[in-house]
C-alpha cells in the first residue's frame, strides 16, 4: 500500500522542476561555488598568517633577560625581531607604523622583576590591523599564542620545575590593543574581532535580509496581479504604463522606508546595548566599553551611520527593482518568490563569505573583478568605506549600486511597457502545456 | 459608423500563430459575440481590442483609434473584463470603484451608479477577498460599464456562475447596451446567452472567423433550432 503511494510521491515531487531546482541542482552549483570561494579566501588568509612574524619590542626593562634571553627565545619560535627605539606608547605606535610592523611590544620596567620572583608579568601588546577580517585576527590569535609559549619557555628556563601552576600558565598577562585606522581600541582581541565582525558583516546582513524582503514585496506585488488577473485590468485603464510602473515602485518604496525605520531604531538598540556593555579583562574584572575607547568607536561617526544608512536604503531599493523586474518576468507569485531567491541569494551569499575571511584587496585579479561586478559587494565595500572614513571608496560603491538600480529600473520599464508584461513567463517550474484562447 | 473595426489580425506566439487574419466590424449599439472553442484566439482577439497584446500583422480600430499607434486613446474608449479576472483582496467593494472612477476622472454620481450596477449593497463595505466568484463578477463588470465606455470588451462574462449571478449580469449587459447606445464585445461558450445578448456573432476557430451572422439568419441558413446546433454543425460536431 506504501509502495506506490510512495513511489506516486517521489515522482511527483521530482517532477516538479522548483523542487529539482531548489533543493538538488542550486545546492549542487551554489555550494561548490561558494566553497571554491570561500577557499580562495581562507588560502589568502592562511598564505598571510603562515608568513614569517615579525615583531617590534620596544623594551624600557632593559635587563639581561629582556634583552639577550627573551629576543633568543623569540627567534627560536620563528619570530623576527625588529627593536623599537621609544620612550612613550605614542612614540611606538608612529614608530612601529613608519617601521611597517603590525605587531609590537612593549615590555615595562620591573617587568624582569616581577617575572624572576614568580609573578605574571605585564606586557602592553599592539596589534595594527588593515582590515577586519579573519585572516587579520587569525593571525593576531597566532601571535598571542606564540608570544605565551615564548614566555612559557622564558619561565621554564628561571625556574625550571619548582614554580607555581598558575604562573606557567599564564607567565604574562597581555594587555592588548588593537590599532585600526590609527586609532586605539584598548580591548581584548576576541572580544574586539567579534564585535567589529558583527558591525562589518553582521549589519550589511541583516540589512540584505531587509532588502531581500523588499524585493520579495515587489515581486509578488505584480506577480499577484498577473496571477489574479487584476494586471490585464490595470493595463486596460487609462493610465499611461510608466504611471502603473511607478505606483508600483512608489508603493513598494513606502514599505521599504518602513523597514528602513524599522532597520534604523533597531541599529539604535542596538548600538545603544553595546556601547552600554562590559567586557571582561584578563584580570577577572571588568571595563565598560567606554573606558577602553571601544565604546567611543561605536558612536555614530559624521561619515559612518550617514554612509551605512543610504547605503542600506539605496541597496533596498535596488532589490526593490530587482523585485519589479522579477515579478515582471515571473509567472506567478511562487515563480517570482523563487526567481527572487535565485537570484538574490547567489549574487549575496560570495561577497559576504569573502568579506568574512579576507579583504577583496588581497584577491586575484579576475576574483576580484567577477566581485566587483555583483552589486552586493558594493554594499559591503561601502559600508566598510564609510566605516574607515574613505568617503570617495564609500561613494564611488554607493554609485555602482546606484548604477545597477538605474540599470534594472530600465530594464523593468522597457519590459512593462510593452506586452511582455503579459506574455513573458520566465519560472523554474515545469508549465503545463496550455493554449491562448 | 463602425465603433470597432478588426483587419486581418495576425499574432504569434513563438511558433505558434494563433490568429490566422481575423477581420470583423462592431457598429454603435451592437452587442457583437465572439464564440469558438478553447484555444480558438477568442480571447487574443480581445485582448489585441484592449490594446494588452499587439498584433503581429494587421490592425484594428476602436472609435477610429489604431489600437497598434494609439492605445492610450483606444484605452480612453473601452472598459475591459478578462476572463476569471480576480480582485483586491484587502479593498472593499465600495473602495474599489472609487479608485476606478478616479482613474477615469469620474465624479461620485459614477460611484453611485456603480453601487447601482452591481447590486451588491450591502456587502460592498467589505473587503472583495471575502466575495464569492459572482459577487466579484458583478463588481468588476459594475466598475466596467459605470463609466460609460463606448465600448465595453467582456471576456466570458458569466462562466462559472450560478444562475442568479449570470442572470444579473446578462441583464445588466444589455440594458447598459441598450441605454447608453455603447457597443459590447463579449465571448463566450454559453450559446444561450449569446443567443439572448448578441446582435451579431462571429464563429472563431484554429485563429479564423469562419462564420458570421445574426442569430436568426444563422439559425435559418443551418436549419437548427438554436445557437448550440450551429455550433455543432459549423465545428462538424454532429
Amino acid at each position: 500500500m506504501l509502495l506506490p503511494l510512495l513511489k506516486k510521491e517521489v515522482k511527483e515531487l521530482l517532477m516538479e522542476r522548483s523542487i529539482l531546482i531548489g533543493m538538488v541542482i542550486v545546492p549542487l552549483i551554489i555550494f561548490p561555488v561558494m566553497g571554491g570561494l570561500t577557499g580562495v579566501g581562507m588560502s589568502f588568509a592562511m598564505q598571510e598568517v603562515g608568513r614569517e612574524v615579525a615583531i617590534g619590542v620596544a623594551d624600557f626593562d632593559q635587563t639581561n633577560l629582556t634583552t639577550s634571553y627573551l629576543p633568543q627565545l623569540m627567534r627560536e619560535e620563528g619570530i623576527y625581531l625588529v627593536k623599537l627605539n621609544c620612550q612613550s606608547k605614542e612614540e611606538c605606535i608612529r614608530e612601529a607604523e613608519k617601521s611597517g610592523i603590525r605587531f609590537f611590544l612593549i615590555i615595562p620596567r620591573g617587568f624582569s622583576g616581577n617575572f624572576t620572583r614568580g609573578v605574571p608579568g605585564f606586557i602592553d601588546a599592539f596589534y595594527s590591523f588593515e582590515h577586519f577580517s579573519i585572516s587579520d585576527l587569525t593571525m593576531g590569535e597566532r601571535i598571542s599564542s606564540m608570544l605565551t609559549n615564548v614566555f612559557r619557555k622564558l619561565a621554564e628556563g628561571i625556574h625550571g620545575g619548582f614554580m607555581d601552576l598558575d604562573f606557567f600558565e599564564r607567565p604574562i598577562i597581555q594587555k592588548s590593543a588593537i590599532i585600526y585606522l590609527g586609532r586605539e581600541i584598548a580591548a581584548p582581541l576576541e572580544f574586539i574581532g567579534s564585535a567589529f565582525m558583527t558591525l562589518i558583516i553582521g549589519l550589511p546582513t541583516v540589512a540584505v535580509i531587509i532588502a531581500s524582503s523588499a524585493a520579495s514585496v515587489a515581486a509578488t506585488s505584480i506577480a499577484l496581479e498577473k496571477e489574479s488577473k487584476t494586471l490585464e485590468l490595470l493595463l486596460t485603464i487609462p493610465a499611461k504604463r510608466l504611471t502603473i510602473l511607478l505606483s508600483k515602485l512608489f508603493g513598494t518604496f513606502l514599505i521599504v522606508l518602513l523597514s528602513t525605520i524599522s532597520f534604523i531604531v533597531g541599529l539604535g538598540i542596538y548600538v545603544l546595548m553595546l556601547a552600554g556593555a562590559a567586557i571582561p579583562t584578563q584580570a577577572g574584572g571588568q571595563i565598560p566599553l567606554t573606558q577602553t575607547g571601544f565604546g567611543g568607536l561605536l558612536e555614530p561617526s559624521p561619515l559612518f551611520m550617514p554612509v551605512l544608512l543610504s547605503t542600506i536604503f539605496l541597496t533596498m531599493v535596488m532589490t526593490t527593482c530587482i523585485g519589479l523586474l522579477v515579478g515582471i518576468l515571473g509567472g506567478d507569485v511562487r515563480s517570482a518568490q523563487q526567481l527572487v531567491s535565485a537570484i538574490t541569494f547567489p549574487l549575496l551569499m560570495p561577497p559576504l563569505f569573502i568579506s568574512m575571511f579576507t579583504s577583496i584587496e588581497n584577491l586575484p585579479l579576475s576574483v576580484k573583478l567577477m566581485l566587483l561586478a555583483d552589486p552586493f559587494t558594493h554594499l559591503f565595500l561601502a559600508i566598510q568605506g564609510g566605516f574607515k572614513g574613505d568617503l570617495v571608496m564609500a561613494l564611488s560603491s554607493m554609485a555602482v549600486i546606484l548604477g545597477y538600480t538605474v540599470f534594472v529600473l530600465i530594464l523593468s520599464s522597457w519590459l512593462f511597457m510593452g506586452e511582455r508584461l503579459v506574455t513573458m513567463k520566465v519560472t523554474l517550474r515545469k508549465r503545463p502545456s496550455g493554449s491562448e484562447g | 459608423m463602425d465603433v470597432v473595426a478588426a483587419d486581418s489580425l495576425e499574432k504569434w506566439f513563438g511558433k505558434k500563430r494563433v490568429l490566422k487574419g481575423v477581420s470583423f466590424r462592431v457598429s454603435s449599439s451592437e452587442i457583437f459575440g465572439i464564440i469558438g472553442p478553447n484555444g480558438a484566439g477568442k480571447t487574443t482577439t480581445l485582448r489585441i481590442l484592449s490594446t494588452i497584446l499587439v498584433p503581429d500583422s494587421g490592425d484594428a480600430t476602436v472609435m477610429g483609434y489604431s489600437v497598434k499607434r494609439e492605445p492610450e486613446k483606444v484605452r480612453r474608449n473601452i472598459s475591459y473584463l478578462p476572463e476569471d479576472a480576480g480582485v483586491y483582496n484587502h479593498l472593499t467593494g465600495y473602495e474599489f470603484l472609487r479608485m476606478i472612477a478616479e482613474i477615469y476622472g469620474k465624479g461620485s454620481e459614477r460611484v453611485d451608479r456603480g453601487v447601482e450596477i452591481s447590486g451588491l449593497k450591502s456587502a460592498l463595505g467589505s473587503p472583495m477577498g471575502s466575495y464569492s466568484k459572482g459577487m466579484k463578477r458583478r463588481i468588476l463588470l459594475a466598475a466596467a460599464l459605470m463609466v460609460e465606455p463606448n465600448v465595453a470588451i467582456l471576456d466570458e462574462p458569466t462562466s462559472g456562475l450560478d444562475v442568479r449571478h449570470a442572470f444579473h449580469i446578462r441583464k445588466v449587459i444589455r440594458d447598459y447596451v441598450k441605454t447608453s447606445g455603447a457597443s459590447a464585445i463579449i465571448s463566450s461558450h454559453n450559446m444561450l446567452e449569446v443567443e439572448y445578448l448578441c446582435d451579431r456573432i462571429a464563429f472563431i476557430d484554429d485563429g479564423r472567423i469562419i462564420k458570421e451572422g445574426r442569430p436568426e439568419e444563422l439559425r435559418e441558413e443551418f436549419r437548427a433550432e438554436n445557437l448550440e446546433e450551429v455550433f455543432a454543425k459549423i465545428m462538424g460536431g454532429t
